[in-house]
């Protein structure tokens, strides 16, 4: 398991306290939002946001924490697609030193509120050629949902039937505690928080912590308790029963 | 030297022209001959580019002039960065120049990043887009990252050992005016100005070490902030004593 040491002391800046926002109806422009009341910065801190998609990245200097500048909006459009931009952001002290840092924070899209936490938020992709759908990488950031936008009515049905969400949703899932299994502590995972929070619900009060420990990263045990995991996610929704009802 | 001769209207290669080009390229590995050009010909395979915009006939030496000729003629267009049909298109013009070469001098066509561009991961790899994006981003400083060996026989073509392979991969490490010219101090000769034989090897001091050693401090600083003297002080005295010597 990856231990990571935090010997400065760097704050977390949670996905709550920061929000990049898709507005206006071209092009790809995004306002910003950050709330650092409730952590401790010096006024003068730099803040810094970085919206990335894989190596090619950009840098936004959004002011000082006395002078916070969220008003102007910043056109992302060369960065491409943005169900994969994801962004990272910074609290940086005058001479580099990182005092507090978020990262792997998803861009908000029209008409989505930044508040609400979706365990699995799903977006169209044009990029997915003749999958159906995947999962966007989980190293980037918190798990997404990348469906087929070529497909006509998917997201419709993946809202409403059934059988769309059974073959879809329960091996995503199964994928996503596969991936938390191997090595889904905090300090490696960043977005596992509310995954394990799930995780133990479903596993009728195993934690992830425990199931990992007791995993050991032995293969065949990570499959089992996946599988464990997304039988239960399977009978929550009751998707095969549904089905049977509705012949 | 290499040229293009003759002005041509920007085009963009459409899906199916990028299909077919990818294709061209795999065949190429059994065929070397294969006439890529003539096998595009197809007026199917390109779409026009919005703007109207030409290229005008030109010749490059390096890879560092090409990069600066692309940025100047690129430069009124929105958006290029990701425009996988356009920068396709720019390296099926430009084919014959930047197509790879082995140290033999025999030219092959190796993996279709180098001239499909493949977003957002392996962008770097595209042989037209590296030599912009490195001109564009960090303008002098970025010279550093398009080095090669001057006696390269195909100088617009991949050469290996080009230090874009390293720190362009890594670009929120790597990738900044700050740590571009530090990078540079490391390892260019502070007389000559020459590239060290350091740039091609994998050991103690190399590329890859030196990624290696940002991405650690990458976690506790924020790099591109510093100045290149503030970086200085904070890397290994293996590093630092290079730096110091510019």
């Amino acid at each position: 398991m990856r231990r990571r040491l935090n010997y400065t002391g760097r704050k977390r800046i949670k996905r709550e306290h920061f929000m990049a926002k898709v507005v206006g109806d071209d092009g790809l422009v995004v306002s910003m939002h950050l709330d650092c009341s409730q952590t401790e910065f010096p006024d003068n801190a730099i803040v810094i946001a970085e919206p990335h998609i894989g190596t090619v990245s950009q840098r936004i200097n959004l002011g000082t924490i006395a002078k916070l500048d969220t008003s102007a909006n910043h056109d992302l459009s060369s960065l491409g697609s943005p169900e994969k931009i994801i962004f990272d952001v910074k609290v940086v002290s005058e001479d580099g030193l990182i005092l507090g840092s978020g990262t792997g924070i998803p861009l908000t899209g029209r008409g989505e509120s930044g508040g609400s936490r979706s365990l699995l938020p799903v977006r169209k992709s044009l990029e997915l050629g003749n999958e159906i759908w995947k999962l966007r990488s989980l190293e980037d950031a918190e798990p997404c949902l990348l469906i087929n936008g070529k497909v006509s009515g998917l997201l419709d049905r993946l809202v409403s039937d059934p059988l769309i969400q059974g073959a879809i949703l329960v091996p995503a899932v199964r994928m996503i505690v596969t991936y938390l299994l191997e090595d889904g502590t905090p300090e490696s995972v960043p977005w596992q928080g509310h995954w394990a929070t799930w995780f133990a619900t479903a596993m009728e009060g195993k934690s992830l912590e425990d199931a990992m420990s007791e995993a050991d990263s032995d293969t065949f045990a990570i499959q089992r308790f996946a599988d464990e995991a997304a039988i239960s996610f399977a009978d929550q929704f009751g998707f095969a029963d549904s089905l049977e009802q509705a012949e | 030297m290499t040229s293009l001769n003759e002005t041509v209207e920007l085009r963009r290669l459409t899906p199916s022209g990028i299909t077919r080009f990818k294709k061209l390229l795999a065949q190429l590995a059994t065929e070397p001959e294969l006439d890529i050009e003539q096998e595009m010909s197809s007026p199917i395979y390109y779409e026009k580019v919005r703007s109207g915009k030409v290229f005008p006939a030109a010749n490059f030496v390096t890879k560092k002039d090409y990069g600066r000729w692309l940025t100047g003629q690129l430069s009124e267009m929105e958006n290029v960065t990701s425009d996988v049909g356009l920068w396709s298109w720019i390296a099926l013009k430009h084919f014959d120049s930047i197509r790879f070469s082995n140290k033999q001098g025999t030219k092959a066509s190796r993996t279709a990043n180098r001239y499909v561009l493949d977003t957002p991961r392996s962008s770097y790899r595209h042989l037209a887009w590296q030599c912009w994006w490195a001109i564009k981003n960090f303008d002098t400083a970025g010279e550093f990252l398009l080095d090669g060996n001057d006696k390269w026989k195909h100088p617009l073509s991949y050469q290996g050992g080009e230090v874009m392979a390293q720190l362009g991969a890594n670009q929120k490490t790597a990738g900044s005016v700050p740590m571009v010219d530090f990078g540079r101090r490391v390892f260019t000769s502070p007389t000559t100005g020459k590239r060290s034989k350091m740039l091609s090897g994998s050991g103690r001091i190399s590329p890859r070490d030196f990624v290696r050693v940002s991405k650690q401090l990458y976690l506790t600083y924020d790099l591109a902030s510093m100045s290149v003297e503030k970086l200085t002080n904070l890397y290994p005295e293996r590093y630092r004593s290079l730096a110091a010597n510019h």
